[in-house]
C-alpha cells in the first residue's frame, strides 16, 4: 500500500519524486533507530537464574532501550531480577517479550484499516457541492450581505465582514486577493471544539479595517471575501484532507491567497499541499508558529494535528529544510527529536531561544530565514504558540507563549516584507474561553497579515515600516534629540 | 390520524400526482386513534385531491422519461427540503432551466454514493508504528514492580478521607478482574474518555470530572440507604481509547466489560460519547448469552440512523446493536427523545423494531407521572435484567449544561431521580451507563453534580433491592413525614 494516504487520483505523474522523497526520509529514521547501543551486563550473583534463558531472551534483556519501559535504568533491571525466584523469573521475561509482540502490527491479529461502509447511499454526501442552477441566476462575483451605503456586513456575520464568494468563479469576476475559508475540523489530541473556530472568528469580527500602526486598511485595499467552510467529515481526518486541499488549491488557482482558518492543525498538510499543487515542488517555504513541532512520527494514524509535517515530508511534497518553526516549547520532541529535525535542515526557535537571546534578536533572525531565499512563503499560525493568558480557548496550551505584542508585529512584517502565499490560524476552540479574548487575539493575528498583504499591494515592504504620523506626536523634536 | 402528521402526506401526494399526470382519489379514510397508537396505520396512506396547472403540466412534459422518474421517486428529498419546495423550484423555471435543475439535482444525489475510483474505501493505518497497539496493552502482573494481593485497595491516607485522591464515589481502586473477585465487588465504576461526539466533543473529560466532583454514593434522603455501607463499591479506572477512531476502541472496550461483567459485578461506566454504548451493552450482553436484555436508553437523540459512512458513531450505536441482534426492539425502551435527528420515517422504522419510545412529546401530552409509570412497566414486562444508558443530553440543559448534544426542554433532576432510583430498586440491573458528559462546557460544578446524582439515583436502587426495598415506589417513612 502506498504511503501516501490522501492524495488526488490525478497527481500520479508525481509518484516517481515521491517514492524517491519516501525513500530518503525513511532511510534516515531507520538509521536512528539502529543506532548501536551497549548491552546490558549482568553482576554475577544473577548468573544461574540468568542461565536458563534462551538467547533471544537474554538478548531483549540486555537491551537498554528494550527494558527502560519496564525498569528504568540497568540498576533497577537488577533490583527486579534479584527479588525474583528463577520462575518468576524467566515469566518476568516472556511478559515483557510477550508485550513488545503486542505493540507492534501484526498481520492477521490487527486491522490495518478502518472498514467504511462503502453502501452507504450518503457515502460523499458531506461534500457533494450545491449546483448553482439550485439557486436565483446571478452574476458571478462575491455576494455583498449589506442592506446599507454606510458599509458594514448587513448583519451576517462573515470573516472580516468581507463579502460572500462560494466558487472559483466568484473569485475571479470579483479580482479576489484573498480568500478567507473556514475548516471546522475537530480532532485534536487535547481538548476539542476547534470546529467551531470559524463560527467565533465571523462572530467576533476586528479581522480587517484600518490599521493604527501602519494607517493601512486591509479592507479597502485588497478585495477580501468570505469563501464559506470547507466540508469535513469529523469521523474521520483521513477523510477529510483531499476535500480541503481540493478547495484551498481552487482558491490559490485563482490567484488568490487562501486564508485559511481552522480546525486543527492536521489542516496544516492540504494547506501546503494544495500550494505546492499550484506553485510547484521546491517553490515553497513554510513558517510555523507553534508551541509543538508538528513532525510527530510512528503514529498509528497516518495524519493527526501532531503529524502533518512529516506526513507533507513524507508525501514529498516539501522538506525539513524548507521549515521554519517559531514558538516550540512543549514537553516533545526530545533530545533525539530535535538532533532529527536538524538534520533534516528545519530552521527552529524554540522558547528557550527566545530566553536566552531575546524576543528582537529572534525576530530579526526569523524574518531574515524568511526572506532568505525569496521564495514564497505559507504561514501557519497555530494560535497555542501565544501564551495561554492570550489564549485560553485552545485545545493544547502550554505555558510561557509569545505576547500578542511580540506575534502581532512579526506577522504584519513577514506578510509586507515576504511574497506570502497563504495563510492559517488553527487550533481556535472557544468552548474553553467563555470571555471574548481568545477570538478577539486571534483576530488580531489574521489582521496583522491582512494589513501586511495590504501593505505589500502599496509598495510599503521596507523592513519594519510603522507609519510615521502615529508614532510621535511631533510636539517636539524628543527622538531626534534622544536617540 | 393525529393533526402533526396531516400536512406531511398531503405534500407527499401532491407532488407524486403532478407527475404521475393524473389526478388520484385514495380511499383510505383516518382510523380511530388509540389512547397509545403503536399499531397506527402507516403516515403515509392519507390521500388528498391535487390540481396542477397546465404550465407545469407542459414543462414536465419537456423532461425525459429517467428525469420524470427521478423526480417521482424520493431521492430528490436528499437534496431539497420538502415536495412544496420542489414543486416551487419547477414552477418558477423555464423548460430550459428545469433541464438543468434537474440533470444537477440527479448528478449530485449520484455523487452522494461511493465512488470506487475516487474515494477512500477505508482509513488506511499505519501497520509500520511501533506503538500500533499500545493504547491497549493490559500490563502483565508479574511486570508490577512490586507484588500485592488481588482485591480492592485504599488510596487514601485516613479512616475518613476529605478529599485527597480522587476516585468514582471517593471508592477504593481495583485494576484486575481478580480484584473484583477477591473483593466481592457489587459495583465497578470505570471511566471510557472516548471523544468523538457529533455534538460538541469533551467526553473524554467526562470520567475525570466526575471524580473530582463528590455526591455518587453520598446516603440518599428519599431511602436513607447509604450505597457505601451496603455494596462494594470500586473505581476501575479508564478503558484505554483510541481518541482518533471509535473503531480501533470497540474491541477492548468490549471485552474489558465482558470481564468486568463476568466477575458477577455491575458496570457503572462513565462516558465517553455516545457511540461506546454498542461495546459497552455487547460486553455485558455476551457475560451472560443466554440472558436476553432490556435497554433503557435516556437521552435526546435516538442514536438509530442506518445510512453513514462511518460503522460507528453516536448516531448510529442503537441501529448497530439491533441490526447485529445484540438487542432486539422489543426490549429498547427509549426516554426523552426530543433532537431534531429522529425523522418521522425514523420514527416509522422504530415502530417497525417494536421500540418503545417515549418523546418529551408525549411528556408534553400525557404528563411526566403517567410516562414514568408507564416506562416502568414497560421494563418489568419484559422480565429481563434492564441495562441503564443514560445520555446526560436528556436533561434539561439548565441542570446539566455539559451535555456534548445538548438540547433544550429536557428532563429535570426532580423528575428523573425517581426514575432512575425506582429502576435501580424494582428491576434487576446489569449495568448503568453516564454517557456525553462533556465537562468544558460547564464553568461551574452544576453539571457534574448533577451527573453524579444520577449516579447516586441508581447505586441507591440497587442498595434498596439488596436491603429488599424494592416494592413499587418505596419511600423512607420517616423522611416523607416529620410525624408531629
Amino acid at each position: 500500500m502506498s504511503t501516501r494516504m490522501f492524495d488526488l487520483q490525478n497527481l500520479l505523474p508525481f509518484c516517481l519524486c515521491i517514492v524517491f522523497a519516501v525513500a530518503s526520509v525513511s532511510t534516515q529514521a531507520q538509521e536512528e533507530e539502529e543506532e548501536p547501543e551497549t548491552p546490558i551486563e549482568f553482576p554475577a550473583s544473577l548468573e544461574t537464574k540468568l542461565a536458563q534463558l534462551t538467547p533471544e531472551q537474554m538478548e531483549f534483556l540486555s537491551s537498554p532501550r528494550k527494558t527502560r519501559s519496564y525498569a528504568r535504568t540497568p540498576e533497577l533491571l537488577f533490583e527486579a531480577l534479584e527479588k525474583r525466584s528463577p520462575e518468576e523469573v524467566k515469566a518476568y521475561v516472556e511478559a515483557m517479550i510477550w508485550v513488545a509482540g503486542q505493540r507492534s502490527f501484526q498481520e492477521g491479529r490487527d486491522s490495518v484499516e478502518i472498514p467504511l461502509n462503502t453502501d452507504s447511499p450518503d457515502f460523499n454526501a458531506w461534500l457533494v457541492r450545491r449546483p448553482i442552477s439550485f439557486d436565483p441566476p446571478r452574476e458571478a462575483g462575491p455576494i455583498e450581505m449589506g442592506r446599507y451605503m454606510g458599509g458594514g456586513g448587513g448583519g451576517i456575520p462573515t470573516f472580516a465582514g468581507a463579502p460572500v464568494a462560494l466558487t472559483p468563479e466568484d473569485l475571479i469576476a470579483g479580482e479576489v486577493d484573498v480568500a478567507i475559508v473556514g475548516a471546522p475540523l475537530n480532532m485534536g489530541s487535547g481538548w476539542r471544539d476547534a470546529d467551531h473556530g470559524p463560527l467565533i472568528m465571523r462572530l467576533q469580527g476586528g479581522m480587517a479595517g484600518n490599521d493604527q500602526y501602519t494607517q493601512v486598511n486591509a479592507s479597502r485595499e485588497l478585495n477580501i471575501v468570505d469563501y464559506g467552510d470547507i466540508a469535513i467529515d469529523q469521523d474521520s481526518t483521513e477523510r477529510s484532507m483531499q476535500h480541503v486541499r481540493e478547495v484551498v488549491r481552487e482558491i490559490a488557482e485563482t490567484g488568490a491567497i487562501p486564508f485559511i482558518i481552522g480546525g486543527d492543525h492536521s489542516l496544516e498538510y492540504p494547506n501546503v499541499a494544495a500550494l505546492v499543487d499550484v506553485y510547484g515542488q521546491g517553490n515553497l517555504s513554510v513558517i510555523h508558529f507553534d508551541a509543538h513541532y508538528d513532525v510527530g512520527r510512528d503514529s498509528p494514524h497516518y495524519i493527526s494535528h501532531g503529524q502533518p509535517i512529516y506526513r507533507l515530508m513524507v508525501d514529498g511534497h516539501i522538506k525539513g529544510s524548507d521549515y521554519i518553526q517559531v514558538g516550540l516549547r512543549s514537553g516533545g520532541p526530545d533530545e533525539a527529536g530535535y538532533k532529527w529535525l536538524r538534520e533534516e535542515g528545519f530552521k527552529y526557535h524554540s522558547m528557550a531561544e527566545v530566553e536566552r537571546f531575546g524576543w528582537d534578536y529572534v525576530l530579526e533572525r526569523v524574518l531574515s530565514e524568511a526572506k532568505g531565499d525569496g521564495r514564497k512563503l505559507y504561514i501557519s499560525f497555530d494560535v497555542d504558540v501565544l501564551d495561554p493568558s492570550f489564549i485560553a480557548g485552545t485545545g493544547t496550551p502550554v505555558s510561557g507563549g509569545m505576547t500578542p505584542r511580540e506575534a502581532i508585529p512579526i506577522i504584519r512584517r513577514l506578510c509586507a516584507e515576504v511574497n506570502v502565499v497563504g495563510f492559517d490560524l488553527v487550533e481556535v476552540a472557544p468552548a474553553l474561553d467563555p470571555t471574548y479574548t481568545t477570538a478577539l487575539h486571534s483576530a488580531a493575528i489574521a489582521k496583522a497579515c491582512l494589513t501586511g498583504i495590504a501593505m505589500r499591494k502599496l509598495e510599503l515592504t521596507e523592513p519594519h515600516y510603522l507609519n510615521p504620523v502615529t508614532i510621535d506626536h511631533a510636539q517636539d523634536n524628543y527622538h531626534e534629540e534622544n536617540n | 390520524m393525529s393533526e402533526i402528521y396531516k400536512k406531511y402526506p398531503a405534500i407527499v401526494v401532491a407532488v407524486s400526482v403532478l407527475l404521475s399526470g393524473c389526478v388520484v382519489q385514495d380511499g383510505s379514510q383516518n382510523t380511530a386513534q388509540s389512547a397509545w397508537p403503536n399499531t397506527a396505520p402507516g403516515f403515509m396512506q392519507e390521500r388528498a385531491e391535487v390540481e396542477i396547472s397546465a404550465s407545469v403540466m407542459e414543462k414536465l412534459s419537456t423532461l425525459t422519461e429517467a428525469q420524470r422518474a427521478f423526480l417521482r421517486s424520493s431521492d430528490p428529498l436528499r437534496v431539497i427540503a420538502s415536495r412544496e419546495k420542489l414543486n416551487e423550484e419547477i414552477e418558477r423555471r423555464d423548460a430550459q432551466q428545469l433541464q438543468r435543475y434537474v440533470s444537477d439535482m440527479m448528478s449530485a444525489v449520484a455523487a452522494f454514493a461511493y465512488q470506487p475510483d475516487s474515494d477512500m474505501g477505508v482509513i488506511p493505518l499505519n501497520p509500520e508504528a511501533t506503538g500500533f497497539n499500545s493504547y491497549k496493552i493490559l500490563k502483565p502482573t508479574i511486570l508490577n514492580t512490586r507484588s500485592r494481593s488481588p482485591g480492592p485497595f485504599s488510596v487514601s491516607r485516613y479512616i475518613n478521607q476529605w478529599g485527597g485522591i480522587p476516585t468514582f464515589a471517593g471508592a477504593k481502586v481495583a485494576i484486575t478482574p481478580e480484584d473484583l473477585v477477591a473483593g466481592n465487588v457489587d459495583i465497578a465504576i470505570a471511566g471510557i474518555p472516548q471523544s468523538m461526539s457529533s455534538g460538541n466533543r469533551d467526553a473524554r473529560n467526562g470520567p475525570k470530572a466526575l471524580r473530582a466532583m463528590h455526591g455518587i454514593a453520598d446516603r440518599n434522603v428519599f431511602s436513607l440507604v447509604d450505597p457505601h455501607t451496603v455494596l462494594n463499591i470500586v473505581d476501575y479506572g479508564d478503558f484505554s481509547v483510541d481518541r482518533m477512531a471509535i473503531a480501533r476502541s470497540v474491541e477492548h472496550i468490549r471485552d474489558m466489560i465482558f470481564d468486568l461483567s463476568s466477575t458477577g459485578a455491575v458496570p457503572f461506566l462513565v462516558g465517553g460519547d455516545h457511540s461506546v454504548m454498542y461495546p459497552t451493552v455487547k460486553g455485558v450482553r455476551d457475560a451472560n448469552p443466554e440472558q436476553p436484555l432490556t435497554v433503557v436508553h435516556f437521552g435526546a437523540h435516538y442514536n438509530a440512523e442506518r445510512t453513514r459512512a462511518h460503522e460507528l458513531s453516536d448516531r448510529d450505536a442503537v441501529f448497530k446493536l439491533l441490526q447485529e441482534e445484540i438487542i432486539n426492539g422489543e426490549n429498547l425502551i427509549q426516554v426523552g427523545l426530543r433532537g431534531p435527528q429522529a425523522s418521522i420515517e425514523s420514527f416509522q422504522w422504530m415502530r417497525e423494531q417494536g421500540i418503545l419510545y417515549h418523546t418529551m412529546a408525549e411528556v408534553e401530552l400525557r404528563g411526566w407521572d403517567v410516562v414514568m409509570n408507564r416506562v416502568l412497566n414497560e421494563a418489568k414486562a419484559t422480565d429481563n435484567p434492564v441495562y441503564i444508558s443514560f445520555d446526560v443530553s436528556v436533561m434539561d440543559m439548565a441542570e446539566l449544561t455539559a451535555a456534548g448534544r445538548a438540547s433544550p426542554g429536557g428532563l429535570t433532576v426532580r423528575e428523573l431521580a425517581p426514575l432512575v432510583r425506582r429502576f435501580c430498586a424494582e428491576t434487576d440491573i446489569a449495568g448503568f451507563e453516564i454517557m456525553d458528559m462533556a465537562p468544558m462546557l460547564d464553568f461551574t460544578y452544576v453539571s457534574a453534580l448533577n451527573a453524579n446524582y444520577m449516579m447516586n439515583a441508581c447505586l441507591t436502587g440497587i442498595a434498596m433491592r439488596k436491603l429488599g426495598m424494592s416494592q413499587e415506589n418505596y419511600l423512607n417513612p420517616i423522611t416523607v413525614d416529620h410525624g408531629q
